[in-house]
This record gives structure tokens, sequence and C-alpha cells, in this order.
């Protein structure tokens, strides 16, 4: 409603996340393809409506590729391995004669619409989960996304921002390197270009990580809160405590025999106390945070239409609207419930505020620091 | 000959039809496939045993899901054994990720949602026979093989049975046709029981053999010579135990009625259960569910395109330069 809201701000990269696993839950309950379709429909949507300009957002065209290609592979797959032969057959292919070990499989033979159709229903599913994964990382910064981690993880995720920006830094400082041979008139034989080139980018990449770990060290890295003997104790005891109490429970509950109070309540009370453990171990690391990203009312809106989509299509259970069968052959139907729930995740796409746009190349306003940091690494 | 000839344009037709909704599915705009009809069986299926020598017969137990037992016949010729219960008239339903499972006979269990295959404490279990033979555990799936005709399908529903105790079809085969030797069946279709000592998986079947009545247990030594002698139908080798058999069960014939060996029965099946389930015998194989309409596939494509449209708008305007950006 505000001014405020309508202003360009990416939104909180959780946000985003929580919605794409919720749309990811919804699309793995259902087989249905006409949910699973609208599930990939509502992703497009919203990735095409709120994607910022960063070049870890452009990748999203290549998602939808890849879930084609899995359900092109599934159904070729199926066509030449359709193990039944009963149902609608299609056409036939040429059969491989297998030997009497490999009873039960059929290589070629006739090709069922069923198969084909169950082939491309799970295909679809599948592809429809690699979709909301791939909406998730083109919406979400990685790297705003790794500043939210828990305190106790923070080390962990300061490695793997810097393992990040190797990659584009190697890039950097091979090119340096070769501009500096081109201006000294060198030109490097095929035979030396480890030594030529690999070396200096070598030492180049060391004396990077040095003046990385002085700043960063003036910058109070690595320095620990003073924390009491007894505090070190007890977060020790919880997260070894809970990160037993997490593996008994999942022993638990994927073993059938197992007794029921082995299952879900010992992998809960596990979680806790793994959730305690790691609450405590973050006192030890003090953090100010640098442009601290506010989490408002389009943070909940996004977040709440995607625990939605999810929430109806795992509480619907596992009917024949959510899985139309293909024997006998049906119709899929399209569930009210479901589908309107799928639509309201769509939302996201106009109540989340409009993404920083780059400004064009001419434009001589001023970068915002995303914008800069993208462009940057777009040069490398 | 015109007739053939129709009857293969038809084939033609349908095949062109399912063709062309299966290439509108890949697409993703309608998966329509309904509106195949359905192969339909060439005869009309026959309740009881078969008489014709080439038919298959089909037996479904319901156990203790409460649909007593029924024999039916699939007239020939029979493709797979998914086809003999197609023909004899029976609905089922296979689960979605896996079309070769059998998850629902007549739409029964009503609780198993037929998405992957049945759980290992609820399911259909597969078995095979000779006409007057004792019940074998398939080694195939029902779609992955071919039944000999003259041969006996069974279906019987395992509840909470263990990997040695699923239960046979409650009832025995049926003996073979007067005159007519049983088509014994190939031999790497089931662990037929050897003799007195049968191997632990099946377990099951021994039992039966002792008990399911005079025809049955004369049949039963028979049908493993016949089958691992001569591997094909050939009655050389089975010739005098087949013969035998073929001439007792005469009067057996009209035991073999769905309540027949309740005396005699399988141990694992109580009889009190059968009881029940001969009093509720009143289930319709053919009952199926709901074939739902191709108005909300329409429905749903076109949201889907809506949506999809909206995107593609969306991409579209993004890329083309903002108004003034430009140099």
């Amino acid at each position: 409603m505000s001014r405020a809201r309508r202003l360009p701000r990416p939104l909180h990269p959780v946000a985003w996340w929580v919605w794409a696993l919720g749309l990811a839950v919804a699309a793995s309950r259902t087989t249905n393809p006409l949910l699973t379709g609208l599930v990939i429909a509502v992703a497009a949507v919203v990735v095409a409506r709120r994607r910022p300009d960063a070049p870890w957002a452009a990748g999203f065209r290549m998602f939808l590729v890849l879930g084609l290609t899995v359900v092109a592979i599934r159904v070729v797959l199926r066509a030449l391995l359709d193990g039944s032969a009963d149902g609608h057959v299609l056409f036939t292919l040429p059969e491989v004669p297998l030997p009497e070990a490999a009873a039960g499989i059929r290589l070629g033979g006739p090709v069922t619409a069923e198969g084909l159709l169950a082939a491309l229903y799970d295909g679809l599913r599948l592809a429809a989960l690699i979709v909301c994964f791939g909406a998730a990382s083109s919406l979400a910064d990685p790297k705003r996304l790794l500043k939210h981690l828990p305190g106790a993880l923070h080390e962990l995720g300061v490695a793997a921002t810097v393992a990040v920006a190797v990659a584009p830094q190697v890039v950097v400082s091979a090119g340096r390197v070769r501009r500096a041979h081109r201006l000294r008139g060198a030109t490097v034989h095929r035979r030396h270009v480890l030594r030529a080139l690999a070396f200096p980018v070598l030492e180049d990449a060391l004396e990077r990580s040095v003046a990385l770990a002085a700043a960063m060290d003036a910058r109070g890295y690595g320095r620990r809160a003073a924390v009491p003997a007894s505090w070190r104790r007890a977060t020790a005891v919880c997260t070894l405590a809970g990160l037993a109490g997490i593996c008994v429970g999942t022993y638990g509950t994927l073993d059938a025999t197992a007794p029921r109070a082995l299952g879900l309540p010992v992998l809960a009370a596990g979680a806790a106390l793994a959730a305690a453990g790691l609450l405590l171990a973050g006192r030890r690391v003090r953090r100010s945070i640098y442009r601290p990203e506010p989490w408002l009312a389009p943070e909940w809106g996004v977040a709440a239409c995607g625990v939605l989509a999810a929430a109806v299509l795992v509480t619907s259970g596992a009917t024949d609207a959510l899985h139309p069968p293909l024997q006998p052959l049906t119709w899929p139907s399209l569930p009210p419930g479901p589908t309107v729930a799928l639509l309201v995740a769509a939302a996201p796409g106009w109540i989340a505020p409009p993404p920083e746009r780059t400004p064009a190349p001419a434009d001589t306003a001023p970068a915002t620091p995303a914008g800069r940091r993208a462009r940057e690494v777009a040069a490398a | 000959m015109t007739r053939a000839r129709r009857r293969t344009a038809a084939a033609a037709a349908r095949a062109r039809a399912a063709l062309v909704a299966v290439a509108v599915a890949a697409l993703g705009v309608s998966p329509a496939v309904p509106g195949l009809p359905a192969p339909a069986p060439a005869a009309a299926a026959t309740d009881g045993p078969c008489t014709d020598p080439d038919g298959v017969t089909v037996v479904v137990d319901f156990q203790q899901l409460g649909g007593g037992v029924h024999v039916r016949c699939a007239p020939p010729p029979v493709t797979s054994g998914f086809d003999a219960l197609q023909r004899a008239g029976i609905s089922y339903r296979t689960a979605l990720t896996q079309p070769g499972f059998l998850c629902r006979i007549a739409d029964r269990p009503e609780d198993d949602p037929c998405v992957t295959t049945s759980p290992a404490d609820a399911y259909w279990s597969y078995w095979l026979a000779p006409r007057g033979g004792t019940w074998c555990y398939s080694n195939f799936g029902a779609g992955n093989r071919v039944p000999p005709p003259g041969t006996v399908e069974g279906w019987s529903f395992a509840l909470d049975a263990a990997a040695t105790s699923v239960p046979p079809p409650s009832v025995a085969p049926p003996p073979p046709l007067p005159g007519v030797p049983p088509t014994p069946l190939p031999a790497r279709d089931c662990t037929t029981p050897t003799s007195s000592a049968p191997p632990p998986t099946t377990g099951p079947a021994a039992p039966d053999a002792g008990g399911a009545g005079a025809a049955g247990g004369g049949a039963a030594p028979a049908a493993p010579g016949t089958a691992s002698g001569g591997g094909g139908p050939g009655p050389a080798p089975g010739t005098p135990g087949t013969t035998t058999a073929g001439a007792t069960p005469a009067p057996a014939t009209t035991t073999t009625a769905p309540t027949a060996p309740g005396g005699t029965g399988a141990p694992a099946a109580p009889g009190d259960s059968r009881a029940r389930d001969a009093a509720a015998a009143t289930v319709d194989l053919g009952e199926t569910g709901d074939t739902g309409s191709p108005v909300a596939v329409a429905a749903g494509a076109g949201l889907v395109a809506t949506l999809g449209a909206a995107a593609l708008v969306a991409a579209r305007a993004r890329r083309r330069p903002a108004p003034g950006a430009g140099p």
C-alpha cells in the first residue's frame, strides 16, 4: 500500500527460498500433470516478473531446459524399456532378445500409451522440482543468503563466500598475467604455458588470500566472544546429543520394524537439541550486520504463499485427483483446492517489491552496490 | 475378409488416435487419452472355470478384503497376465510409477493410493497353476508373462503375510477338462514344488497340494514332471500322470465352486473368513473408478497456457530497453 513498499528493493532471500521450497513440496505431492504444469508456470511467471538483473539470476532458462530434458529422457527410456505389454499399444519397436537372466526386462517391443503417460507424469513432477529450485536460485542472491546463516555456522558461511569468489578471481588474475606477458612482448610457448601462466596465477591467488586474511583480521573476523566454560560444555552436549538423536530418529522412521517411539519423537527431540546447540554456539560469535535486510509485509506474504501451497497439497492426501490413475486410463482432474492454492502461489509476482534494475551502461545514475558487484562479476 | 479388413482399419484408427493423444500430451497441452476405446475382449468372459481348452481361468481371492472368491474364464487369445484379467472382465489398477505392478482389483483395497508399489504387508500376490495342479508363486510380473492357453491364474490378497506364508487363492485350481490333458506351466514361470520336499519359497503351495482333494493331489506330482521334462506342451513324459488326473477329476468338477474346499483349504486362510467372504461375494468385478472428463483437462491446460503466456510477456517486456535509457 505505502509508497515505500513499491520502491525497488531486493526481497529477503530467505522469503524467496521459503516460497520456492513450499512450491517444491507441493509439486512432490502430486503426479497430476495439470498441477505440476501449473507449478512450472507459476514459477516461470514469478521469475519473469521479479528476477533481478544480476548474472547469477540469468540461469532460469537453463533450469527450464534441464526440466524438459528430464521429461524427454524419461519418456524415451520408458518407450525403450516399457516393461508391461498391457494397455493401448501405440506402436511397436523392434525387440532385442535378452538372456533368461534378464527376465522381466524387455528392450524394445510394444510401446503403450499408459507407459508413456506414466513417464510423462513422473518426469513432469521431477521437472517441476528442478524448476522450483531454479526459481529460488534466480530470485535470491546466494551471497546474501549466506549472510543469514545462524551464528554458529558463521565460519562455514565465510568459507563458502570466499570459495564462491575464487573462480572469478582466478579468471581475473589469469587475464592480468597474460596481459602482462603481452605488454612485455613475450610470446608464451605452448610447452611453457604451465610455468608461464599457472605459477603467476597461483602466486597471485596466494597473495590475494593473504591480503584477504589480513583484511578480515583487521575487521575482527575470527574473534571469539568470551563464553564461560559451562556454556561451552552445554553447547557440546546439546550438539552431540542432538546429532545422535537425529541419527536414531531417522533410522526409526525409515525402518518399518523399529518401535514407533524410536521414530518421529526421537527425531524431533534430536532436532530440537541440535537447534539449541546451534543457538548456544552462536553466542561465541558476535556480528554486526552491514546493511541489514528488513523482513516486512511483502516477505511475510511471499513466504506465506509458498507455505499455503505446500500445506494444501500435503493435507489433501494421496487421492485420485492428485494421482490420476492410468489403469484404467482416466482424464486428470483439476481439484479446486490445490489449483487455487497454486494460483495463489503466483501472487509473489505482484506482491513482492520490483527488483532493482541495473541501469543501462550510458546511464550516469549511481549504481547500487549490488549492481556494481554484479557488473564486476559479469566483467570477470 | 471384409470384416477382417474393417477390423484392421479400426485398429489403425485407434492407434492413430492414441498416437495423437500422446503427442499432444507430450507437448503439455492436454493428456487426452481416455477417449480411446479400450482393447475390447473378443468374446464375452464367462463365470466359472473355462470350458474352452484354450481359455485361461482366472481365480481372484479377496481374502480379508471381503469380496469373496471368484473364478472366471478369459477367452483366448490371452497375451499377458493383465490381459487375462481384462478378458475375464475383471477391472484392475496398476501403480502409477510402476505400471507393471497391480495394486487394486475391482477397486480394492481402496486405501492403496496406487502411486508406488503396494506396501509389503498389503498387496495382491500373483499365482500360477496348471489345471488340476497346485498354486505356485509366479516368478514373473503379470505384464511380463504370456499365460499358456488352458492354464490357471490366481490373484490372492496378502495382508500382513510374511514372505514365506503368502496365502495362495483358497480354492484349488479347477480340474482339467475331461479328455483334455492339462497344459503344463513353463519351468521358468514359477518354482513348482518338487515332490514332497518343497523349497521354502513355495511353502504355501505345498500344503495346498496335499489338502486340495483327490483330483488336485493326484495331478500335483505329474505337473512338475511334465514341466521339467518337456518344457513345452508335449505330452510325452507326463502322459501317464496327466491321463490319470484327467480321468479322476470328472466327478470332482462339481466341487470346484468357490466355496468348495472349505474343509481342506490352505492353512493361511482361516475357514471362518472364507465363509464370510462367500456371504459377501457380491462384489462387482468390473467396478472401476470415475474416468473423469476432458473439461477439467481443457481448463487446466488453459490455466497453464495463460500463466505461461504471462511469463513470456513479462520476460519480453524486461528485455526491451526502458524508455529513455538508451544512448
